[in-house]
């Protein structure tokens, strides 16, 4: 086998490859041969098909795999020799015929870019750092008791906070909704469901008031009959109902899976489990900022085009709903941002590599446990990771780019930044 | 003969382990019309696939008698013609199949 490189572009390289056509020939008849003692045919007894019907029936497809293993198996050998790491699958060109009894195709693909010596440690990295409090806690909880909350019909003037079921007609100029009759909502008023004048006109009524009133509808009022016009509306109020949280016992505590209705174990649950939401997110926002200051200081690095296209699809894919074709326009809109995030990709994997971190296989493991804990059978869960490869390997690409980041983190010029958990918790921007 | 007459005598290819061994002697199997003669198959046979054939033996095979629920019936037969081509000339059976 003979093979030669050119290179084409700065990252694009061409590789010649002849193999003696015997070579080829020689593994066609082997695999005829053994086509002939399992293939059945009509018209033949197992095993009895002649090898120049198998050649007539199958050989076009016969001689397909084998040029295909053939060259798969001389471009391996081929790399190996010349140290070249590709990305993607090369492009294959070739006549699949031989000449002057050798077969020659030339494959064409990109090459990983040469890194440059990476120098972490002038990256300024800001590690957020936060803590779950006391204060958390009982705000979790309070959340919790409104998720949780009681409404008892009252016979009272509505107020904020109640729950007011009515039943409503608008009229605007020829415009009525409902076309006929009346249409019933249900509203918590002060919840921001409804839009102001309409909550202010339904609050002080008690069950039973009928009533109208003109009400300004907003510009963006989902009804474009009504919205940005004032319509006379008539209301019946059906009933007003009081929001009853529960109060925090033993009772509140079983709603949440704490068998003994423990407080203190309850309150354990609700720490566990900020906790490990803090920690994810504090991952990822370490991640986040490692892979953009490592995009921004390698910004020039040559990256494999083909790599980002392939990620700029995928962004753009994000947009639109699953299955269909981004337009090109949005894959155009996303390459910048492709470059970036397969520039810090591509770095963050050399630093892995160049640094032989090595996959940590009780982080796996914990952050597997961490993934089980929040379904029911965490048992399940684990068992379904263990059995699917490929759930198993995108779970430990995570703890890997976790592994470098917090890495990263280390051996740069880190400035920690403390923050409140709400701070953390809320997305940046919102 | 007619153009319609040709078309329609070679109904198929005969493909089996004796047909194969047959065929490396030169001489290729056919299931034909029940009407056809050993003229018609050598003109279709010489029409078709642009050949020059040397001899043309047709067998007429009875279908096997199977019974369903104890009444006899039988299969459909069929005429079978052994085409024997002049040295050197073949015939892609697989490609017309």
């Amino acid at each position: 086998m003979q093979f030669s490189v050119e290179n084409v572009g700065k990252l694009e390289r061409k590789l010649t490859v002849r193999f003696p056509a015997e070579r080829f020939e020689s593994q066609v008849s082997a695999r005829i041969a053994e086509m002939g003692r399992t293939v059945r045919l009509k018209g033949f007894r197992p095993g009895k098909v002649p090898a120049a019907v198998i050649q007539q029936r199958f050989g076009a497809q016969v001689r397909g795999e084998v040029l295909s293993d053939l060259i798969g198996s001389t471009l391996r050998e081929a790399f190996e020799k010349e140290n070249l790491r590709p990305v993607a699958n090369p492009a294959i060109d070739t006549t699949g015929k031989p000449e002057n009894g050798e077969i020659a195709y030339t494959a064409t693909f990109e090459v990983m870019p040469e890194f440059p010596e990476i120098d972490v440690a002038a990256l300024e990295i800001t590690r957020t750092a936060a803590e779950v409090t006391e204060a958390d806690i009982e705000k979790m909880i309070e959340t919790l008791r409104q998720q949780r909350r009681r409404f008892d019909e009252v016979d009272r003037a509505s107020a904020e906070g109640d729950f007011v079921m009515f039943e409503y007609s608008a009229v605007a100029g020829d415009y009525r909704f409902p076309a006929e009759g009346v249409e019933r909502a249900g509203s918590v008023l002060g919840s921001g469901t409804l839009f102001k004048a309409l909550d202010e006109a339904l609050s002080g009524r008690k069950a039973g008031d009928e009533y109208a009133a003109d009400i300004d509808f907003p510009a963006d009022f989902r009804n474009e009959n009504l919205a940005g016009k004032t319509a006379k509306v008539s209301f019946k109020i059906v009933k007003v109902q009081e929001p009853h949280l529960p109060a925090v016992d033993a009772n509140f505590a079983k709603l949440f899976g704490i068998a003994d209705g423990d407080l203190d174990s309850f309150r354990k649950e609700v720490r566990a489990n900020l906790e490990r939401e803090l920690k994810a997110t504090l991952m990822a926002r370490l991640k986040a900022e490692v892979a953009e200051k490592l995009a921004n200081a390698y910004e020039n690095l040559d990256v494999p085009n083909l790599m980002v296209q392939a990620e700029a699809r995928n962004l753009a894919a994000g947009s639109v709903p699953r299955g269909q074709q981004p337009p090109p326009q949005l894959v155009e809109a996303a390459l910048p941002m492709a470059r970036k995030r397969v520039i810090a990709g591509l770095l963050m994997g050399e630093i892995a590599r160049k640094q032989e971190l090595k996959l940590d296989r009780t982080r796996v493991a914990e952050q597997l446990a961490a993934i089980a804990s929040t379904y029911e059978e965490p048992e399940k869960v684990v068992e379904l990771y263990n059995s699917d490869p490929q759930l198993m390997s995108g779970l430990q690409n995570r703890v890997m780019e976790d592994q470098v980041a917090e890495w990263v983190a280390e051996h740069a010029r880190t400035t920690v930044q403390n923050l409140g958990f709400d701070e953390v918790m809320r997305p940046v921007g919102a | 003969m007619s153009n319609e007459r040709i078309l329609n005598t070679l109904r198929a290819p005969y493909i089996s382990e004796k047909a194969a061994r047959l065929a490396e002697g030169n001489q290729y199997v056919f299931v034909v019309a029940p009407e056809a003669t050993k003229a018609d198959v050598r003109a279709a046979v010489e029409q078709l696939f642009d050949v020059k054939v040397e001899q043309v033996n047709l067998v007429n095979a009875k279908g096997k008698v199977k019974s369903f629920r104890f009444r006899a019936g039988s299969r459909q037969g069929k005429r079978k013609a052994y085409v024997r081509l002049a040295e050197g000339q073949t015939i892609d059976v697989a490609a017309k199949a």
